[in-house]
């Protein structure tokens, strides 16, 4: 028998060390949402594939330009000379450095242009016509007024790059990615030497880098943030390991003020909390056997299992103090009450499966297996160390002793017939609590990464009311056509006035069919080239003038010798094309953006978005949730409902009590809008979750404390008295577990702690002083002598 | 050896030093100048134009015309007769080829274009309000004064203009205020010299010139 528990155990032990070793966190807070709505679909797919996860945003801003630059210049070659950490550090656009690397851009653009428009350039370098273009050139510049025709025509005699600056191709807007307007905030570009697969790295990656930055800045008049997504890991994942640790740590140390203030029994305490680490370490265990990653609403699961199991040892430790039986008598009179409880909780927990937020799905499984494992684990280990201590004298403390007084039990109907009053008058009179339908409350409360960015985004430049146009295809041509329709649907939309501007990658994107027709035709050109650098001395052009011309035309040579799609793929191209187009096996992806004029944006949307085409931004993605996730939590509630009164009905039937639980629940959910309102509290996507969560685990209450009186014959004080301090103990444990996610960094997570950890309070308030008393009303024939 | 090339680096770094600073007394020419420009409620002058060109082995020498009337407007002609003029009236500046017969409009509110480089090759008139908002946008790199005739290197402080700018050179009377010379020189290697002669101040402008007929003119795509 005893190898047998032994091998039990080991067994128990492997698994959940095995389980711990796959738990990581997963900061992504799209995988909080539902995966079928199309906003979050297109913003997956942003972030997936243009969020560039290697690479760290610094941001440089100092009250002086000069300083700020010096500073950035500075800082950019000290972490170049890290090879070992960063592979490049960029603080300029690539082709301010080397302007010969727009070329090859110029080159892919051109070859880009309709068969017509390259007969045109083909004409132009023809030998009739050259001369005569550069001879015109001369005369331009020097009669031009325009600095811009100025610069570039010197470069560019015969206008093979004019056509292109002068067109759509390159926005004339184009805000500077590098440095602010004036001066004075500049970012630089850096990117791991490794790949960053991983938030251990991530953490460790961007402390390595922010120390090397405040060593090669020391002294200088700057100060320096971080962003990017490397940042953002970093930043989120680190404040969820200590949410957990510090949610969890915050309700041991509560149960354990609550169980000394009730109890004064040391051994007892240590125990109990002893068995909630046991509980916490196994149910980890257990979840991380099928769920590796953590998001950031399932690290909330610890404290909130550990207030909700602490429960079961309440009541089994409870009953112990009264109990005259075996152990085995305790297990079976605890296990009925357990069940009952544990059962509507778990099932609450678990219907959260049924929503399509992943995030409350994995919070509600996590609960869910704790709450078995914390209820086994109370009944098997727990329920037998009670024997030991049940020898030792009782010494009831003042709180027990309040539970015996009557007139304790009296006031306290008072207090909690007033406090519902006051929140059900709140409620009349300041409406119900409004709904927070903004994407705000996916936002850590505290980030240097997003306080960062917020600065980024006010500098530089700011994209918060744009929206990001995702064309996807299977390869380049499927891309492209999907392009083609929704550059003309833009055209169309900014044409009836619903657009401000637009950017879309179509002019970037490869054109197979002007590139098959053209390669011929253009790479052939550099045999001209001896040519027209006679053409442009005669006109009077120094030998470098042809330097533009002479690499396009090489370029196009070197091209034609290749099959298309044709990609330019120095540095300078890569750089820009990072930002629009991704291209994976299978998967190919265009990125644009869109000014929508205010109001039009819904509009636009519903336009533009079709199959493969995505059209997203957070504001829309908020206006989706407002659209799908309430009528959904409604329906979630109104399944529960259901459950939960089968299974009362079957469990009490009684009408009458059913009814009465039924209204005491509404009284609960009435007053916390009350309170909600009284402390300026919204509802949001995560908070709705509580109602559920009420629905579960707040009905335990009203169902023990109706057992009691069923159980006493109807004596209301005995009730109070034998099950009211169990009561206090659940629920003021149970919002201890909630209530420390309250300050948990992520604004939904915390709203749900304590959105809950009221609800809870006042579900324990109305169960313990004035359910009593409603159910005597209810029941006038049987109040005991 | 070690030691000589030591103090060599030193007096060089000392020198490049005085060089950066110039001391307030010695902007008194400058003060006097901006000063005077703010008095100035007409102007009008004749000017020639060498364009040297980095990429052009040869200067492009252009005479014109220029006219400017308090606040703000102005008229430059390039050629004579002229080839290209730009004319600021009361919204906008209006670039005009008359040999294309084509024209670009400008916002004049913003000079400076966004890559840094000022839209227009020409000077601004007049450079600055007052000697505050001149010492704010613009940076004196030397100052040489030579029978009442004062040549100033200066800079803007805008970055993104100094990308492009080595340096801006007027010359004027440190007596009248009346301006001889202005220049820029890019970081190329070229350089745009107007020497302005029969300078006219406060004489009555005829409003017209101000404006321009664009009938017959097609519009090009412009940054504004």
């Amino acid at each position: 028998m005893g190898k047998i528990k032994l091998a039990l155990i080991l067994v128990l032990l492997t698994l959940v060390g095995l389980g711990l070793s796959r738990i990581s966190f997963n900061v992504d807070i799209l995988k909080l949402l539902p995966a079928n709505l199309t906003q979050v679909r297109g913003l997956s797919l942003f972030l997936e594939h243009f969020a560039m996860p290697n690479e760290l945003l610094i941001t440089v801003e100092g009250d002086d330009p000069a300083a700020v630059e010096t500073a950035t210049t500075a800082l950019a070659a000290h972490l170049r000379a890290q090879p070992a950490l960063v592979r490049r550090a960029v603080d300029t656009a690539p082709w301010e450095s080397h302007p010969e690397d727009l070329v090859e851009l110029i080159a892919y653009l051109l070859l880009n242009q309709p068969p017509e428009k390259i007969a045109d350039i083909t004409a132009r370098l023809s030998p009739g016509e050259a001369p005569k273009i550069a001879l015109a050139a001369v005369e331009t510049l020097g009669a031009s007024m325009a600095a811009q025709e100025i610069a570039l025509l010197g470069y560019d005699p015969f206008g093979l790059g004019a056509s292109l600056f002068n067109s759509d191709l390159i926005p004339a807007d184009m805000q500077s990615e590098f440095s602010s307007a004036d001066g004075t905030f500049r970012v630089i570009y850096i990117e791991a030497a490794q790949p960053i697969d991983n938030y251990e790295t991530a953490i460790a990656w961007v402390a390595k880098v922010k120390r090397l930055a405040a060593a090669g800045l020391v002294g200088q008049p700057v100060t320096l943030g971080f962003t990017g997504q490397p940042a953002f890991v970093a930043d989120i994942s680190g404040t969820m390991k200590w949410d957990m640790i510090s949610s969890s740590a915050v309700t041991l140390i509560v149960i354990g003020i609550i169980f000394w203030l009730c109890y004064r029994r040391v051994k007892p305490l240590l125990d109990l909390l002893l068995m909630l680490v046991i509980i916490f370490v196994i149910s980890m265990g257990l979840a991380g056997l099928f769920l590796h990653q953590l998001t950031i609403i399932g690290v909330g699961f610890a404290s909130i299992m550990i207030g909700l199991s602490v429960d079961y040892g309440y009541l089994i430790y409870q009953k112990s103090l009264h109990q005259q039986g075996a152990l085995r008598d305790l297990q079976w009179d605890s296990f009925r009450n357990i069940l009952w409880t544990a059962g509507t909780t778990a099932a609450a927990f678990f219907a959260l499966n049924l929503s399509s937020l992943p995030g409350l799905s994995q919070l509600g499984n996590l609960v869910g297996i704790g709450m078995i494992v914390g209820a086994a684990v109370m009944l098997l280990v727990f329920a037998p160390l009670t024997q030991i201590w049940k020898k030792l004298p009782p010494a009831p403390t003042f709180v027990e002793h309040a539970f015996l007084s009557p007139s304790f039990l009296r006031g306290g109907a008072w207090v909690a017939g007033l406090i519902l009053a006051l929140l059900a008058a709140t409620l009349i009179i300041k409406g119900p609590p409004p709904i927070d339908s903004s994407a705000d409350m996916l936002r850590p409360r505290h980030s240097g990464a997003y306080d960062a960015m917020d600065q980024l985004y006010d500098k530089i430049a700011d994209d918060r009311d744009m929206l990001s146009l995702l064309v996807t295809g299977s390869g380049e041509e499927e891309v492209f056509m999907r392009l083609q329709k929704a550059d003309a649907q833009l055209q169309a939309a900014k044409a009836r006035g619903e657009l401000r501007s637009f950017h879309s990658a179509f002019p970037l994107w490869p054109h197979l069919a002007n590139q098959r027709a053209n390669l011929p035709v253009l790479g052939a050109l550099a045999a001209e080239t001896p040519r027209l650098e006679r053409t442009l001395n005669n006109a009077g052009f120094a030998p470098e003038a042809l330097g533009l011309t002479r690499a396009v035309l090489d370029q196009w040579a070197a091209w034609a010798k290749q099959p298309p799609p044709i990609w330019p793929d120095n540095s300078a191209s890569q750089w820009i094309l990072r930002r629009t187009a991704s291209r994976r096996a299978g998967e190919s992806i265009a990125l644009g953006i869109v000014r929508a004029e205010p109001g039009s944006e819904d509009t636009v949307v519903r336009e533009i978005q079709t199959d493969g085409v995505y059209l997203v931004s957070w504001g829309q993605l908020g206006a989706e949730l407002r659209r799908v996730v309430p009528g959904e939590f409604l329906k979630l509630i109104g399944g529960l409902v259901a459950i939960v009164l089968v299974l009362l009905l079957i469990g009490f039937r009684s009408i009458r009590d059913v009814g009465l639980l039924v209204f005491s629940m509404t009284l609960v959910f009435v007053a916390l809008a009350g309170a909600m309102r009284l402390f300026d509290m919204s509802w949001n996507f995560f908070n709705m979750a509580a109602l559920l969560l009420l629905l579960g685990t707040g009905i335990d209450y009203g169902i023990l404390m109706l057992l009691a009186l069923r159980r006493n014959g109807g004596d209301v004080h005995e009730a109070q008295r034998t099950i009211g301090l169990v009561v206090a103990l659940s629920s003021a444990a149970a919002a201890a577990g909630f209530g420390s996610i309250g300050w948990a960094n992520n604004r939904g997570l915390a709203s749900l702690g304590v959105t809950c950890a009221l609800g809870l309070a006042l579900d324990a308030l109305i169960s313990i002083f004035l359910l009593p008393v409603l159910w005597r009303l209810l029941h006038p024939r049987k109040i005991a002598p | 050896m070690c030691k000589s090339i030591l103090l060599l680096s030193l007096l060089l770094l000392g020198m490049s030093a005085w060089a950066d600073e110039i001391p307030a007394a010695s902007l008194a020419p400058i003060k006097k100048w901006i000063t005077q420009q703010s008095d100035v409620r007409t102007l009008s002058a004749d000017f020639v134009q060498t364009r040297r060109l980095r990429m052009l082995r040869d200067p492009v020498i252009r005479p014109g015309r220029f006219w400017f009337q308090a606040p703000g407007s102005f008229r430059w002609e390039l050629g004579v007769p002229p080839e290209t003029i730009a004319v600021r009236g009361k919204d906008a500046v209006f670039l005009i080829s008359a040999k294309a017969r084509k024209f670009t409009r400008q916002d004049p509110s913003a000079p400076a274009a966004k890559g840094g480089l000022p839209d227009l090759p020409m000077m601004e008139f007049p450079m600055a309000k007052d000697y505050t908002d001149f010492a704010r946008r613009f940076e004196v790199r030397s100052l040489k004064v030579e029978d009442n005739h004062c040549t100033a290197n200066i800079l803007p402080r805008d970055a993104r203009a100094q990308k492009f700018l080595e340096k801006v050179e007027v010359v004027f009377n440190t007596e009248t205020g009346t301006l001889f010379a202005f220049e820029i020189c890019l970081r190329d290697g070229s350089a745009l010299r107007n020497e302005f002669s029969n300078v006219q101040v406060n004489r009555e402008i005829d409003p017209a010139t101000f404006a321009f007929d664009l009938t017959g003119y097609t519009a090009i795509r412009g940054k504004n």
